[in-house]
């Protein structure tokens, strides 16, 4: 299931709600994890069964790993446990989501045909979390299977993150009475990431797959159809993180920050800082830090920058063109941190334009996953294509116009900032804006379905 | 800092309330649309609406609940008439002009974005077209009508570069003329008609992607001097003033509506006419339809819709047969060519599913008349089909 | 932190109102529905026209014209004629066992008007000079027949490539015999008809006898009638070829022997049997000696479309 789906908006969402607001304190969570594993199957019924072991699994790892130290065993058996719980959640991993890449590298022939779990990606880098903080003795394990069961199932960042390091949520998973306030911002939050979502990055999404599709676009074009997914991602993902946290905070739930105006960075180094920030958290504390940071020689700081970008390349997704990102991403910022960091820290307005230029080019080749079409693409941006002529730039930009005006405008900080101070302060300003655009979202997710039957008139 | 302190308390009250009613209306809402029955069709979109999805661990499993009950979720959902011409109006009035292939032009006019074909490509229906002429040896007049946007491309909204669009139209079909000469075939241009015409009247329906009776009107004198024919004169009556067409349908763009005309002969008596419908039985008395006028429909009141062969024969003596190949486009024209003929033949090349050997071999001394839209010409796949090459001649018995 | 009064003005007042305005305005006015009543009277004056009453238009502005050939628009010239050595045609009315044509009450004054009719066609036949029958009037009979299939063979396809009838209302195979068309009767059979008519040529005269001939239509009978209980079922006359024809083909000059087993066969059967003796005229004959013209089909639906569907309605 999806936020952005009327089966969750005028279905399963009230229906949570009423309930959980209706139990009991002690039966609370309980009613999240059913709503947890219900929401997680209704999209992949057979895959709740994986979930489940993870939960099963981990929860054992995390007690056995917690018991070897509690009887003395040696630093070398017990690393064994860890190493057998890293393996087992990476197997998986690997398994459902690299398998089919890895056989297409070396027996093309065999390729088996393996569908993605959704969610496997941020579900089991949380269980790494916490399977590895208790060997690090950061945490106590989880004697509670329900609690941790929702540490791992809670609904809202199950499926798209933000990715909540263990210790991070510890505290609040027995406890998270909430409050009016966080009730009142989360509800607020959720409908605006809503609103980012269906109104924003679905309409620039839909602009950029014409521009791709319709093969051999211009230069404005294509830095168009580009210019569209870098808004597309970014109200999508943030809309959806906006989404997650704000429904994690009206059931009392506070989860880290994952974007922080990423577009406005100076240079790579900051904009990886502003942007999915709970991903990068996650990398620096369990592959950079554990590898020496940049506390190592020179050398093997590269090799670290490296390794962490060619990983969280590879977790985007099973394709060249996400190792190719990976790869791009840790060059840039290589290059940042030993040779020109420092210019771009003194020259903010370069370094926007840098920046801006960069992460654009940078999404084509995280958007296209098909080598060829992304070199026609990248050539068509360079002008190095000549216009095929089947674009209406007119008609692309009567049509989306608006769509982008009020996807730049939204970037723009003090816009953002005006959104808080009526949030605030305007209260009822406020709820008139999130019930209209309530409205119009729903009405834009069964436009699709709008489908009349004219044939026999014609 | 005191302002502050003192603040505090109201604004988060009033928007801890302003959430709480909030989530009260939202459960509200979704009871209401939950417990409400189902609604099984939906008039506008002239389909039946999906039902709550069969339920049965399998299709749990399978995932084809899941999926089924998301599209029973989106038809269901209530006032959802009402919220499709809401996201239809907030798309325009966010500056779109363009729906569902149809683009919205000044003053409510809703014009269909034309249909492009390279001149590479021959459309099939030609081929037929040149078969009837040169294998079959009829004398065969091709009129196939203009695209609304090419006639009336000053209506079109800016987003549509109308000049250049119509021009493409002009010269994408002069050069799929030219590319593919047909012999013995006589092509009425009836875009100079049409042109002519816009400005004293209405040729093309706002809501709809038909020619009014008056753009017909327009055109028979150039069709029936294809014909050999001469035009007689006729007045509109109006049958209906609140015509909502298929653009409006598919765009969701329900603004002004159109008025539907029938032609009556000026200074004559009506044809008598006996019309017979293939698969129906009885003799009809007129080409015309009058309950269609109220029913979703009410362009069917030309001749009631389109069938695989319908045969009119008129009062006329010694003035020939026409067989016609057609769409719907052909409809509003018929009434003013019955005076003209003996008996016509209407045959809509999607429908008919006779022997059209036998067809043609009992229609020898016929004209034909090949009438389409240019949508419709282009697109055709049927006619190239149903006409057959010419027969190798009668085969003698045993 | 931007200063603002304390009381707000409630906007959601405001804003429904607004929307109900636009809601309004939106539904736009309607038509006046008085303009409309000129145009809707005049359709529903043509529809509720009388099918009778159209036919005696259109008979009365073809009577105006010249009565000429309305399919071809020229007269119809007919073929040198051959004298007749076949008996003469019947001068009256045929033989009513054979003919369904209902009873007529015997007028005292004389023949009834259904009589005279039959002697005019019968005229018109020996005369050469048959009325080709308008379009109208051709659909008129069509229309009569549409629960009438025609099966055969090429005589019975000649139906179709003459105009008369339309092409499904007839099932034919050219060069069949008739046990060939089994199939073919099927497939008339699928269309539900009520009434079945067969029409054959000289094909099987010289493949069978006039027994196995009797027999093979028997058995086709009986599939129709299992297949469509209730079924009316005629069979046609086997014609002869023409003299000039049956002068050089002996084999086919002795069909006569076939037409008699099947006309007794029907008497007994409670087959019909239609007797198109009368039709049979020289200058009715294509050069092949086997087919027939154009005339000739003419009269042939008059008259089968009286023997079939009886006498009502049909124009004259």
């Amino acid at each position: 299931m999806v936020f952005s789906s009327i089966t969750f908006l005028l279905y399963f969402f009230p229906l949570v709600w009423l309930v959980y607001r209706l139990v009991p304190r002690s039966a609370e969570n309980a009613v999240l994890v059913a709503a947890s594993l219900v929401f997680y199957a209704w999209g992949e019924p057979v895959y709740l069964l994986l979930m489940l072991l993870s939960i099963g699994m981990n929860y054992a790892f995390g007690l056995l790993i917690d018991r070897a130290r509690e009887e003395g065993m040696s630093p070398a058996k017990r690393r064994f446990h860890l190493v057998m719980g890293v393996a087992a959640n990476l197997s998986f991993l690997v398994f459902f989501k690299y398998a089919g890449f890895l056989f297409s590298l070396f027996a093309p022939a065999n390729a088996p045909e393996i569908a993605l779990p959704v969610g496997i990606s941020f579900y089991t880098f949380q269980a790494l979390s916490y399977v590895i903080d208790v060997y690090r003795e950061k945490v106590r394990p989880r004697k509670d299977l329900l609690s941790f069961a929702l540490y791992i199932s809670l609904f809202p960042q199950l499926i798209a993150g933000p990715i909540v390091q263990y210790k991070e949520i510890e505290p609040q998973l027995s406890h998270h009475p909430g409050s009016r306030k966080m009730l009142q911002e989360g509800l607020w939050l959720f409908l605006w990431g809503l609103a980012k979502k269906v109104l924003i990055a679905n309409a620039a999404g839909q602009m950029f797959t014409e521009i791709r599709g319709a093969g051999g676009a211009g230069v404005f074009a294509s830095w168009l159809g580009a210019f569209a997914f870098t808004l597309q991602i970014y109200y999508d993902f943030s809309g959806y993180s906006d989404m997650a946290t704000g429904i994690g905070r009206m059931f009392g739930f506070r989860f880290p920050q994952n974007f922080d105006a990423p577009y406005t960075s100076r240079s790579v180094t900051e904009f990886w800082r502003r942007w999915h920030i709970t991903l990068g958290s996650w990398f620096r504390e369990y592959v950079y830090i554990p590898l020496g940071g940049n506390r190592v020689s020179r050398g093997r700081h590269i090799r670290n920058l490296l390794v962490v970008w060619l990983l969280t390349g590879i977790w985007h997704g099973a394709g060249w063109n996400f190792i190719l990102w990976g790869l791009y991403y840790g060059l840039l910022l290589i290059l940042e941190k030993y040779v020109i960091g420092d210019w771009l820290d003194t020259h903010p307005l370069p370094g926007r334009i840098y920046t801006a230029f960069v992460v654009i080019v940078g999404w084509m080749i995280f958007a296209i996953t098909d080598m060829g079409e992304l070199g026609r693409y990248l050539l068509s941006m360079a002008g190095a294509v000549r216009n095929a002529g089947a674009l209406s730039l007119r008609r692309l930009l009567s049509g989306y116009g608006a769509v982008l005006a009020a996807g730049t405008a939204g970037l723009i900080p003090q816009v953002s900032r005006i959104r808080k101070v009526i949030f605030s302060n305007y209260k009822v300003l406020a709820f008139v804006i999130v019930a209209v655009l309530f409205v119009l979202c729903v009405a834009s997710l069964i436009r699709d379905s709008y489908n009349p039957f004219l044939y026999f008139r014609f | 800092m005191e302002h502050e302190g003192q603040k505090q308390p109201n604004p988060t009250r009033k928007g801890f309330l302003l959430a709480r009613v909030f989530l009260v209306l939202w459960i509200a809402v979704a009871l209401v649309n939950a417990l409400l029955p189902s609604k099984e069709i939906s008039v506008r979109e002239r389909r039946a609406l999906a039902g709550f999805p069969e339920f049965t661990l399998r299709r749990v499993l399978d995932g084809r609940f899941e999926e089924e009950f998301e599209a029973y979720a989106k038809d269901q959902v209530l006032g959802r008439d009402a919220l499709v011409t809401l996201n239809a109006s907030g798309s325009r009035a966010l500056g779109n002009v363009y729906a569902s292939g149809v683009w919205i032009g000044k003053d409510g006019w809703l014009i269909e974005d034309p249909v492009r074909l390279s001149p590479e490509n021959e459309s099939p229906a030609l081929a037929a077209v040149r078969r009837l002429a040169s294998g079959w040896g009829f004398e065969v007049a091709l009129a196939v009508i203009p695209e609304a946007a090419e006639i009336l491309y000053d209506r079109l909204p800016w987003a549509a570069d109308g000049a250049a669009l119509a021009g493409t139209c002009r010269t994408s079909w002069a050069a799929l003329l030219d590319a593919h000469p047909l012999p013995g075939v006589t092509v009425c241009d009836t875009a100079p008609a049409l042109s002519a015409a816009v400005s004293r009247t209405q040729v093309y329906y706002r809501t709809d992607h038909h020619w009014t009776t008056a753009g017909a009107l327009a055109a028979l004198p150039v069709i029936l001097e294809g014909l050999g024919k001469e035009a007689g004169t006729f007045e509109l009556l109006k049958v209906c003033d609140s015509f909502r067409g298929t653009l409006a349908s598919a765009s969701g763009v329900y603004g002004t509506a159109d008025e539907i005309d029938v032609p009556v002969p000026v200074g004559r008596p009506d044809e008598p006419v006996l019309v017979q419908v293939d698969g129906e039985n009885g003799l009809r008395t007129s080409v015309y339809r009058l309950d269609a006028l109220s029913s979703d429909d009410p362009y069917l009141v030309f001749m009631g819709g389109n069938y695989g062969k319908c045969t009119i024969t008129t009062g006329e003596t010694g003035k020939g047969r026409l067989l016609v190949f057609k769409d719907s486009y052909f409809n509003c024209l018929l009434p003013m060519l019955l005076e003209q003929y003996s008996e016509i033949v209407l045959i809509d090349p999607r429908y008919f599913d006779d022997d059209p050997e036998l067809l043609l071999l009992s229609m020898q001394d016929a004209q034909v008349l090949v009438c389409y839209s240019r949508a419709g010409f282009l697109t055709d796949l049927r006619l190239n089909r149903i006409i057959p090459e010419r027969a190798a001649g009668p085969q003698p018995d045993r | 932190m931007l200063n603002k009064p304390r009381t707000q003005r409630n906007r959601m007042p405001a804003a429904l109102l607004a929307c109900v305005l636009l809601g309004a305005a939106a539904c736009g006015p309607q038509g006046d529905p008085s303009d409309l009543s000129a145009g809707k009277a005049y359709l529903a004056r043509l529809e509720s026209r009388e099918v009778a009453d159209v036919l005696a238009e259109q008979s009365r502005m073809a009577a105006e014209h010249e009565s000429v050939d309305a399919s071809t628009g020229a007269p119809y010239v007919p073929t040198e004629p051959v004298p007749s050595s076949v008996p003469e045609p019947p001068s009256s009315v045929p033989p009513e066992t054979t003919v369904t044509v209902p009873e007529t009450e015997p007028a005292p004054s004389g023949p009834s008007e259904e009589e005279r009719t039959l002697s005019a066609w019968a005229q018109e036949a020996a005369e050469n000079r048959v009325r080709m029958l308008s379009a109208s009037e051709l659909a008129w009979f069509r229309n009569r027949l549409s629960d009438t299939v025609f099966i055969g063979d090429s005589v019975a396809q000649a139906l179709v490539t003459e105009g008369v009838l339309p092409e499904n209302r007839v099932f034919f195979k050219r060069g069949a015999i008739l046990r060939d068309l089994e199939e073919t009767v099927l497939q008339a059979a699928a269309s539900y008809p009520k009434n079945v008519v067969f029409f054959k040529g000289l094909n099987d005269v010289d493949y069978e006898t006039p027994a196995t001939y009797a027999e093979t239509y028997a058995a086709l009978c009986s599939r129709i009638k299992e297949a469509l209980p209730g079924v009316r079922i005629f069979i046609c006359a086997l014609l002869p070829p023409s003299n000039a024809l049956g002068a050089v083909r002996e084999d086919l000059a002795r069909s006569w022997m076939f037409d008699n087993e099947i006309h007794a066969w029907c008497v007994n059967s409670g087959v019909t049997y239609i007797d198109l003796h009368w039709l049979v005229q020289q200058h009715f004959y294509l050069p092949d000696g086997i087919h027939f013209n154009k005339a000739f089909y003419q009269l042939f639906l008059r008259y089968v479309t009286v023997c079939v569907k009886g006498w009502e309605g049909v124009p004259r």
